[in-house]
């Protein structure tokens, strides 16, 4: 191992969870690696400083002149390339996002170091690692074991314990891209959520089973005082009560919280699909026979309209 | 010249399928019913609409990487409408290995635009259509919810990105991976059921080997608590949710 670049989230200011694991990984590179480890955390938002957990030789980089339309061009993923060139990276860990996507299959390719996606958990040898990726929407597993030299992209769900729990402040350097040549757009139509869903820590959800898109005010406060994202099923979704960019599930965002509180939805298998990440999952449906108990670790049988203003008023 | 277009497809148990292991420690995918990937079938859909609207002008070809059980799912595709159809005779392993096989592909025969599902809901890696394009040197773009190929020489695109959804217009050539709504799956009809028994599946060899070398696979059967709580005691369970928000 010589050099390590990682890509790193700001959520609300502050580093992601699953960055925040991506970078304890990093603190159990650098113990088990004789010689230092030079590292550099790459971000995508605004940001002159933030707190890490502590890792040594670190450097923040903030890739400056991204496109409005939040999409990477080919030539600017060129000169994200000859940057992680002439660093002479050999191992490069990020989470899950077309932008990540776009960088790391490139540097597969060009730096030819294998790219193991879907990581749920690692643990480090002196020359391999053994690792757990997530198949068949985390109905199954699958093991392997690869030399230090890879890309590593990680699931929602991978977690990594903090070596030591000291924090220490990085300032970031700029690292200015070309303007984007390769499409022309005509219009951008931006989304509020959505991007922080996937790495919310806690997750309210709701379904059919509340009726009309009118009553989403009180999924919305619950969300408020618990500090959590919302979320819906694909069928609130398909008849636009909720945007598309809140749709969890087989063909939407896969989520990983360490709470999921399912309001009104049922529990199809291809909901589960996207929430089976989830720590702890409590489900509120008035349907006792609902698949979803079969799945949840507290469920009450409940009207939602009755249940939920009164965990509101209680919490 | 007409335009041609590849449409790459996986072949996938279905999403209810229940997911055990074999003798030798890897998933079993014997007995189970496999189907196109969903996202896939989107992609497939979208070049059809695109063919009706001007049949002498446009060749559609799939390919797909798996062993002699996929013919059935090629098949259904070649009766959907497209035109012929390619098979690697070997398993799909990882992303890469089946990028390079469409790369390699794609070098030898020329086409105009690659299409395929955003992600394949067995390995959800969604990286071989970044792969493809990295490959080839591509343009590349993912999720595409809509699309218009205009003149044969470039598309007009809708595509989810990190700030929201993105109308832009790119030309070709271009890998794009697909999702809902991009067209409406399609069944094939009797007549695209005849027809599709008079077209080729080309049987191709391997020219990749595999990059990843797996030990074994593991079913996760993760176990819930199933705690149940009666209307009465939902102060009980308002407890446990404030002491998760707390951990």
């Amino acid at each position: 191992m010589k050099n390590i670049a990682a890509f790193i989230d700001i959520n609300a200011g502050k580093l992601s969870s699953r960055s925040a694991s991506i970078i304890h990984l990093i603190q159990g590179l650098q113990q088990i690696n004789e010689t230092p480890i030079k590292v550099d955390l790459y971000v995508f938002s605004p940001i002159d400083q933030i707190e890490i957990p502590t890792v040594s030789s670190v450097s923040l980089l903030e890739i400056v002149n991204l496109d409005d339309s939040g999409i990477l061009s080919r030539n600017q993923i060129d000169a994200i390339l000859s940057k992680f060139n002439s660093e002479g990276y050999d191992l490069l860990l990020g989470y899950k996002s077309t932008f990540v996507d776009s960088i790391m299959t490139r540097a597969s390719t060009e730096l030819k170091l294998p790219l193991i996606p879907q990581i749920v958990s690692i643990d480090l040898a002196p020359t391999e690692m053994m690792i757990k990726q997530s198949i068949f929407s985390g109905k199954a597993l699958s093991n392997l074991k690869i030399g230090y030299a890879s890309v590593l992209q990680f699931n929602p769900s991978f977690e990594y314990k903090s070596l030591h729990d000291s924090l220490i402040k990085v300032e970031s350097e700029k690292l200015a891209l070309p303007n984007s040549t390769s499409f022309s757009v005509s219009a951008i139509n931006k989304v509020p959520q959505g991007a922080n869903l996937a790495d919310a820590n806690y997750v309210v959800g709701a379904g059919r089973g509340l009726k009309d898109p009118s009553n989403w005010g009180m999924i919305e406060e619950l969300a408020t005082k618990l500090g959590a994202a919302t979320a819906c099923s694909k069928p609130v979704s398909d008849i636009n009560w909720r945007p598309h960019s809140e749709h969890v599930g087989q063909t939407g965002i896969k989520i990983a919280p360490k709470l999921y509180i399912a309001c009104g939805i049922s529990g199809a298998i291809q909901h589960l699909a996207g929430v089976n990440g989830s720590k702890t999952i409590v489900v509120i449906n008035n349907d006792p026979e609902a698949p979803f108990f079969k799945y949840a670790d507290y469920g009450i049988v409940g009207d939602v309209f009755d249940v939920i203003p009164e965990i509101v008023k209680n919490l | 010249m007409p335009m041609k277009i590849l449409v790459c497809i996986s072949a996938v148990p279905d999403t209810t399928s229940k997911i055990s292991l074999s003798s030798n420690n890897f998933v079993n995918l014997d007995g189970l019913t496999l189907i196109t990937g969903p996202y896939e079938d989107y992609a497939l859909s979208r070049a059809i609409e695109i063919k009706e609207a001007d049949p002498n002008n446009i060749e559609i070809v799939i390919f797909h990487v798996g062993p002699e059980s996929s013919e059935a799912i090629i098949r259904k595709c070649l009766a959907l409408g497209a035109d012929s159809a390619v098979r690697v005779n070997t398993k799909a392993n990882d992303s890469f290995q089946v990028a390079q096989e469409i790369a390699c592909f794609v070098k030898e025969n020329s086409f105009d635009l690659i299409l395929m599902g955003k992600e394949s809901i067995d390995y959800n890696t969604g990286l071989v259509h970044q792969y493809t394009a990295s490959l080839l040197g591509w343009n590349h773009f993912s999720p595409v919810m809509n699309l218009d190929v205009i003149n044969n020489s470039t598309c007009s695109i809708k595509v989810e990105s990190s700030v929201g959804t993105v109308q832009l217009s790119s030309d070709l050539p271009l890998v794009l991976g697909c999702q809902e709504p991009i067209a409406e799956w399609k069944i094939p009809s009797m007549r695209g059921i005849m027809a599709a028994r008079a077209k080729s599946i080309v049987l191709r060899e391997p020219q990749i080997d595999f990059g990843l070398a797996y030990i074994n696979d593991e079913v996760n059967d993760q176990k819930r608590k199933g705690q149940m709580f009666q209307r009465e005691n939902l102060n009980e369970l308002i407890e446990i949710i404030k002491k998760e928000v707390r951990a």
